[in-house]
């Protein structure tokens, strides 16, 4: 079984060290790469220097590009599991092996990492919560299912959706809109409880100047993904 | 109804943006795809311009009141497909640069692992 945890980077050089060290800790199993997205501060520099396993991309393509570089990345070479693992320190690494033993022993093709299960640990600020219990609905009205926590960034998946995410994947605010494509196929998507951290540097893509953006373009998008199949 | 002077004014100028495109094609400044796109704009502008009785007639059903205004929504409509169309293909054009940009990252990690593995098997070899 060869898995990946793929970390898209986007002026991460605050977190970055820690998040590696913590994956070679506590995730031995898993190989890692950073996909930098045209960082502007040292993040390049930084993952020479340390030796680090990076790819580094020509032009800045945004969140969803990112992480399907990696997904590209994962399916080119062989990998059955590839992971998604925010590199500003929210994410614990601790979570991927039994991560992977649920996509496994669950038959599923996806398994999300979610916050709102035990609600333990960071559960974001309370219109961030309002947000995302509205895409929580609008999956269950789209597909019938329930995803407590759609907008995780903390998503395992199999090699099946390795190649379909190589193939298409949205290119800003990835998470809702790909989890109503991959229901809407009859894939199978679990979730599991995660505990969360705050981020300890940088800040969220989404502000309260893109928030009324953010959210017409993910639900639009939904209903779009819903009418492809 | 137009004025004789307009009439020749119009076709005039598109004549000139006619001749443009083509000076244009010729330098592979643009592609024929969306010359022919233009191209058909242009002809049917002087087509009207030719035979404003069409656009009376075409005022009238649309409840257009001069046939001039008919003109400028006419070429107003065309070009708002021209400028959907290349909509499209910009979004077509930024779907092809993300692949290969992500090839190209893909590719150099590869190669730069690949000089790792064959400059081991060199040093292996000098042991």
């Amino acid at each position: 079984m060869k898995k990946l945890v793929i970390i898209p980077a986007f002026n991460e050089e605050g977190n970055l060290e820690k998040t590696i060290l913590d994956i070679k800790e506590n995730a031995p199993a898993f190989d890692y790469v950073i996909i930098n997205d045209c960082s502007t501060d040292g993040t390049l520099a930084m993952c020479r220097r340390h030796g680090f396993s990076y790819l580094n991309l020509p032009v800045n393509l945004g969140i969803g590009g990112a992480v399907q570089t990696g997904y590209r990345y994962a399916y080119y070479h062989g990998y059955d599991i590839a992971v998604q693992f925010d590199g500003d320190g929210q994410h614990s690494a601790s979570y991927l092996p039994e991560m992977a033993e649920r996509l496994e022993e669950t038959g599923s093709d996806m398994v999300i990492g979610s916050r709102f299960i035990t609600k333990e640990g960071f559960q974001s600020s309370s219109l961030r919560r309002l947000g995302i219990r509205y895409f929580t609905f609008l999956i269950r009205l789209l597909t019938g299912k329930k995803i407590t926590d759609p907008t995780s960034g903390m998503r395992m998946i199999n090699r099946k959706l390795m190649e379909k995410f190589t193939e298409e994947y949205p290119k800003d605010y990835p998470e809702p809109e790909s989890v109503v494509t991959v229901l809407s196929e009859k894939h199978r998507v679990t979730e599991m409880p995660v505990i969360m951290n705050e981020r300890e540097e940088g800040s969220s893509s989404i502000s309260l100047g893109n928030g009324v953006y953010y959210m017409v373009k993910v639900s639009f998008a939904m209903v779009i993904a819903r009418m492809k199949r | 109804m137009m004025s004789l002077r307009l009439q020749l004014g119009i076709i005039f100028i598109m004549l000139v943006v006619a001749g443009s495109i083509v000076h244009f094609l010729r330098r592979k400044s643009i592609d024929f795809r969306y010359a022919l796109a233009w191209l058909f704009v242009d002809v049917v502008i002087i087509i009207l311009a030719i035979f404003p009785r069409a656009m009376v007639w075409l005022s009238q059903i649309l409840g257009v009141a001069s046939p001039v205004n008919m003109v400028l929504f006419v070429g107003l409509c065309l070009s708002l497909v021209v400028i959907f169309s290349l909509s499209m293909s910009v979004s077509r054009l930024a779907d092809k640069v993300r692949k290969l940009s992500q090839e190209i990252a893909i590719i150099r990690k590869d190669v730069f692992d690949g000089d790792n593995r064959v400059r081991e098997e060199m040093n292996n070899i000098k042991d």
